[in-house]
């Protein structure tokens, strides 16, 4: 009778700290806000595309700018890892700033919106980080995970093979709730593959002519500052496209070189939107200190600042290929890198399809970004 | 000091007090340990940190949780002892053969749960009378059980160990099983020779019948074994076959268990379910402390200290560390091992190039596994002991060769890892 009684306030004291614990997880539910852009067109969801992902978590914001003049359109996806945050901040800022004169611009600040539920298990992530704006006031914004969120797709299964071919085994399996994956996605397929369907089927409804995916990487990864572009019929002039625009950034001061799309990226978003659509696809990558194994302490000096002396120290022994800056890489600068990335590419293409011009203002030069840093470069929130 | 090395050093001065003076279990001195690391960083208590690193491998506790419950099944409907019976009296003529296929008996519940516990537990006790009843002294049957434990722990399809290290470095659990085969059956066969085979030449038939159990065998026939052949069957088709029905590896356990309640022996089902659990709950329990204190670890970069001090060390020490003080941890935790010092170990050496990064996973891995053989914890050692009967030292002793042994193997393999890939 002891052993019961004292059973039972084990279980209560375990009930009383995994509710607490509760309200911090449930509270990631609760969405960034967007400053309002008298620009901007109109609010859509994702699931206008995808119909499989009405009232899911995964169904997502499409934000719309419409100049009403002709020209091309184009795609913007941040956010497709929740945990690289430049994308997502990148997709808010251009939301709050852009204003298009020809053709159309649509962008998906939370590609993976259910990613941005949890954080990764181990890694230590903070779920969190504030950036302070010039009126003083806090704007908050989540890190997330890069896979959808268990609670929503849940078990992984042991072996699954998605439309493009990939094959997802043994640990590769979680990548089932990966959206950079399962591209070009099945319309009744699991919870991710609905998301990368509403992403396809949006180029295609669209005629979206080109789409940039970003991202970011810890500093092993080899692709940093690198754009990976891949456009099945007309490989060279996609290429040449994204050149040009890497010679712009050069030109700029910023390190950019551009890569074909892997032969073996089955199920990425260059690759397999690349083969299945007529998008021009590119994908970019920033480095992210406070993604890969060696990063110090967590917190938002590590994420807003992006200071890391430990990947510093392992560069200079000679462990890391990648020139890891010394004072750190804040994510003012990788968003400004992002922005960058993006009007050169839409100018690149403009140049190079006079008739599908996609022309717009307001997301500034590189300097401009850094030097006025995130708090301008965002809006407050009434 | 930094700070990293303060936290560093107050976690594991609270885990070692808390475990080896307070006696605490070894999961709830993880705990603590976390605790204090997070306090000393500065987090206060992060509630959410801790709650999410428990829950990191939910998943591999419900496999482990299922497989126990299949091995349950399998040794009291009788299976295991019939198969025990089918080695002994088909190959006595033939020890080495025999033993080696014991010794595959010992190792089976290690390899599909990953736990060198439920391999001592289960397999290891209906073995070790075998081997009692073969000659085989009472102290070398004790190594023989903790060493066949951890070989299966170590095997695959399933080593927690390496999946924590491929976890740590985000490297799929692909295309470990051939390097784990590679390493742990030459140290299996071995291991029992070199410990068995001179106690088992001219063995006497007659005498091995009188002490063995033929009845199970000779009443339920081939049925007994029809679980164990379900799971092959399952577990390979649901890999090989994406159109295969996925139902995953939990229910294919559960499935295998239930028709195992058809196949032999009846038994009362939940009495000793609720045993095996018991015996399960400290390995889950483990596994949940492991993911707090890494978590913990990193959220206050004391693991991102230890990888740039081993990467400042150089490329021998670590070499040097992952033979000697990896396996030494095991005496706190094996899996601590794997993902305190495994992940930094493995990702210094990719770093360095010239490896094979999943053949070196897999011979980290194996090295952790070691650990489970070191008092005073030594979760193996001390169960395969209580099994024949006796303290942990005299059989620690027979361990000792064997131990080197598979050191040896380890190392060999790890610094010619492009050779294995
Ligand atoms: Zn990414």
């Amino acid at each position: 009778m002891k052993e019961y009684w004292k059973n039972i306030v084990v279980l209560l004291i375990a009930l009383l700290f995994a509710v607490l614990a509760s309200i911090d997880f449930i509270s990631m539910q609760v969405q960034e806000k967007i400053a309002p852009n008298q620009n901007l067109t109109e609010v859509k969801m994702l699931s206008c595309y995808s119909p499989g992902l009405k009232g899911t978590d995964s169904d997502t914001e499409v934000y719309v700018f419409d100049s009403g003049n002709p020209g091309g359109t184009m795609l913007i996806l941040g956010g497709t890892h929740p945990n690289e945050s430049a994308g997502m901040v990148s997709a808010i800022a251009t939301i709050e700033n852009l204003e298009v004169e020809r053709g159309r611009v649509f962008i998906i600040p939370w590609t993976n919106k259910s990613g941005f539920t949890h954080t990764s298990p181990l890694d230590g992530m903070q779920d969190r980080f504030s950036i302070t704006l010039s009126d003083g006031s806090i704007r908050t914004f989540r890190v997330g995970n890069r896979l959808t969120n268990p609670v929503d797709q849940w078990p992984d299964r042991t072996y699954y093979e998605g439309t493009s071919g990939r094959k997802l085994i043994g640990s590769e399996s979680p990548e089932i709730r990966n959206v950079n994956r399962l591209y070009y996605g099945k319309e009744n397929g699991v919870l991710t593959e609905r998301v990368c369907y509403g992403i396809y089927n949006l180029i295609n409804a669209e005629g979206v002519d080109l789409t940039m995916d970003m991202h970011e990487g810890s500093p092993e990864f080899l692709y940093l500052d690198c754009t990976m572009v891949n456009q099945k019929a007309d490989n060279e002039k996609a290429m040449s496209i994204a050149s040009s625009m890497a010679l712009s950034m050069q030109l700029d001061g910023l390190d950019m070189r551009t890569e074909y799309s892997g032969k073996s990226s089955y199920g990425l978003s260059h690759r397999s939107l690349g083969d299945n659509t007529a998008s021009m696809m590119t994908l970019m990558e920033t480095y992210n200190p406070s993604m890969g194994p060696l990063h110090g302490k967590m917190d938002d000096d590590l994420i807003v600042n992006g200071n890391e002396p430990n990947y510093y120290q392992a560069h200079n022994e000679g462990y890391i290929y990648f020139d890891v800056p010394e004072n750190g890489y804040p994510l003012a600068e990788r968003v400004a890198r992002h922005l960058t990335c993006i009007s050169y590419l839409a100018q690149s293409y403009s140049e190079a399809n006079p008739h599908d011009a996609i022309v717009f203002e307001g997301l500034g030069s590189y300097d401009d970004i850094v030097e006025k840093g995130l708090g301008n470069l965002l809006k407050p929130i009434d | 000091m930094d700070i990293e090395l303060i936290c560093l050093l107050a976690m594991l001065g609270v885990f070692l007090l808390s475990n080896l003076l307070l006696k605490l279990p070894v999961s709830i001195s993880m705990v603590l340990g976390a605790l204090a690391g997070a306090i000393v960083g500065g987090e206060g208590i992060p509630l959410r940190h801790l709650f999410e690193g428990t829950f990191t491998y939910v998943d591999t506790m419900l496999i482990i949780s299922s497989a126990m419950l299949f091995m349950t099944v399998i040794q009291e409907s009788g299976a295991l002892e019939a198969l025990n019976s089918v080695i002994v009296t088909h190959f006595y003529k033939y020890p080495a053969l025999m033993l080696i296929m014991l010794m595959l008996v010992i190792m089976f519940p290690g390899m599909i749960t990953g736990s060198s516990t439920a391999a001592v537990l289960s397999a290891g006790a209906l073995v070790a009378p075998v081997l009692l009843l073969i000659g085989i002294p009472k102290e070398k049957a004790g190594a023989i059980i903790a060493i066949g434990s951890i070989m299966g722990m170590a095997a695959p399809p399933i080593n927690i160990p390496a999946m924590l290290i491929g976890g740590g470095v985000d490297m799929p659990y692909i295309g470990f099983d051939g390097p784990l085969l590679l390493l742990t059956i030459p140290c299996a066969v071995f291991s029992i020779l070199f410990l068995g085979l001179k106690h088992c030449r001219n063995l006497d038939i007659e005498k091995l019948e009188s002490g063995l159990d033929l009845e199970v065998g000779k009443k339920y026939g081939f049925k007994l074994y029809i679980p164990i052949l379900a799971l092959f069957v399952l577990l390979i088709a649901s890999k090989a076959f994406p159109a295969f029905p996925q139902i995953g590896t939990c229910l294919i356990f559960l499935v295998c268990a239930f028709i195992g309640l058809f196949t032999g022996r009846k038994f009362n089902f939940w009495e000793k379910a609720l045993k095996a659990m018991d015996t399960t709950i400290p390995v889950l329990a483990k596994l949940m402390g492991v993911g707090m204190f890494i978590q913990i670890m990193t959220l206050v970069g004391a693991r991102g200290w230890i990888v740039v001090s081993c990467l400042s060390l150089g490329i021998a020490a670590v070499y040097i560390a992952s033979f000697t003080v990896m396996p030494a941890f095991g005496a706190i935790s094996s899996y601590g091992a794997a993902s305190v010092l495994g992940v930094p170990f493995l990702l210094v050496m990719i770093q360095q190039g010239r490896c094979s990064d999943i053949v070196v996973a897999s011979c980290l891995s194996f090295l952790c596994c070691l650990g489970d053989l070191m008092p005073p914890t030594a979760l193996a050692g001390n169960y395969a002991a209580q099994i024949v009967g006796l303290k942990y030292k005299p059989v620690l002793i027979h361990c000792i060769v064997p131990f080197v042994v598979c050191i040896a193997v380890g190392l060999a393999v790890m610094l010619n890892s492009l050779t294995f890939a």
